[in-house]
């Protein structure tokens, strides 16, 4: 057995010798694969997670632009609309023009 | 694997070299698993500790200090996720097996009854507080300098220095019993 004092600030080589053996864990070389393989399916599932997520990005991103183009082609139509009805009106053409001037006028 | 070495590994590991990072593991391995076994006191419970241990260092890699020993850095995750399962465990075992109760402490390698000295090292080992168990397994059979110890377990290094001395003499007890028996 060492001679060491337990309060020495050495290693007790011989114990420390001892206590490697008896927590030598067995199968290192089996452990390490079940590691690494952890470690290659958890990378996998990043990249399968990021190529997922990708494509569903760019999904989302085209309907949101669809909805975008579509939103600003209709809301363009009424005042083209609104504006050419007061052409209209201004111009008289529009039957009962003159009742709805009138109204204006009245209302001032 | 020297300290250049590994530092060079590590650092390839830490760009995202999944390769390097194995390197690392398989050099890794059986003390990892010493030492997550030192706090579980179940090869099981430490393989998976260990296996969660280098999965959280492969994501924190990023974070690694390159200027800094790999070694101690590693280890300080292994024994977070030993801690951890521990906890888990313990949260488990109270609620399914309440009744079972705590083994003596009196004599674990008469308890033991095996000549096996490692059986009886270990037993004697489970029969220490957690921190003398891993102060003296750092210590003598890892070798780690105590005031890395301390900084690795959170506690001031006079604490560690008596938590070895403690460590050490109930070990020595057992180790001498078993010389006797085999002188007789």
């Amino acid at each position: 057995m060492s001679d060491l004092s337990p309060f020495s600030a050495s290693r007790d080589e011989e114990l420390g010798g001892l206590l490697r053996d008896a927590l030598a864990p067995h199968h290192d070389a089996a452990f390490v694969t079940r590691v690494r393989a952890r470690l290659t399916s958890q990378q996998n599932g990043w990249e399968e997670d990021l190529a997922r997520w990708f494509w569903q990005g760019l999904a989302a991103a085209s309907v949101a632009i669809a909805a975008v183009g579509y939103a600003m082609a209709t809301s363009a139509t009424p005042q083209q609309g609104e504006a050419s009805v007061a052409i209209e009106l201004l111009n008289g053409t529009r039957p009962g023009a003159e009742v709805i001037l009138a109204s204006f006028s009245v209302g001032r | 694997m020297t300290g250049v070495d590994e530092a060079a590994i590590a650092a390839r590991a830490a760009g995202g070299d999944a390769d390097s990072f194995g390197v690392l593991i398989e050099a890794h391995a059986p003390m990892a698993r010493r030492v997550a076994f030192t706090i579980l006191q179940d090869h099981e419970d430490a393989d998976d500790a260990a296996q969660e241990g280098f999965l959280s260092a492969w994501q924190a890699i990023g974070r690694y200090d390159q200027r800094r020993a790999f070694r101690p850095w590693l280890l300080q995750i292994v024994v977070n996720a030993a801690r951890d399962l521990r906890r888990r465990r313990r949260v488990r075992t109270t609620e399914q097996l309440d009744h079972v109760s705590a083994p003596s402490r009196d004599d674990p390698a008469r308890e033991a009854g095996a000549l096996d000295l490692g059986d009886r090292l270990r037993s004697a080992l489970a029969t220490l507080p957690e921190r003398q168990r891993l102060a003296v397994v750092l210590f003598d059979a890892e070798g780690y300098p105590q005031a890395d110890i301390a900084k690795m377990l959170g506690i001031p290094e006079g604490t560690v220095k008596s938590d070895v001395f403690h460590g050490r003499r109930a070990l020595r007890k057992v180790l001498e019993s078993v010389k006797e028996e085999w002188d007789e």
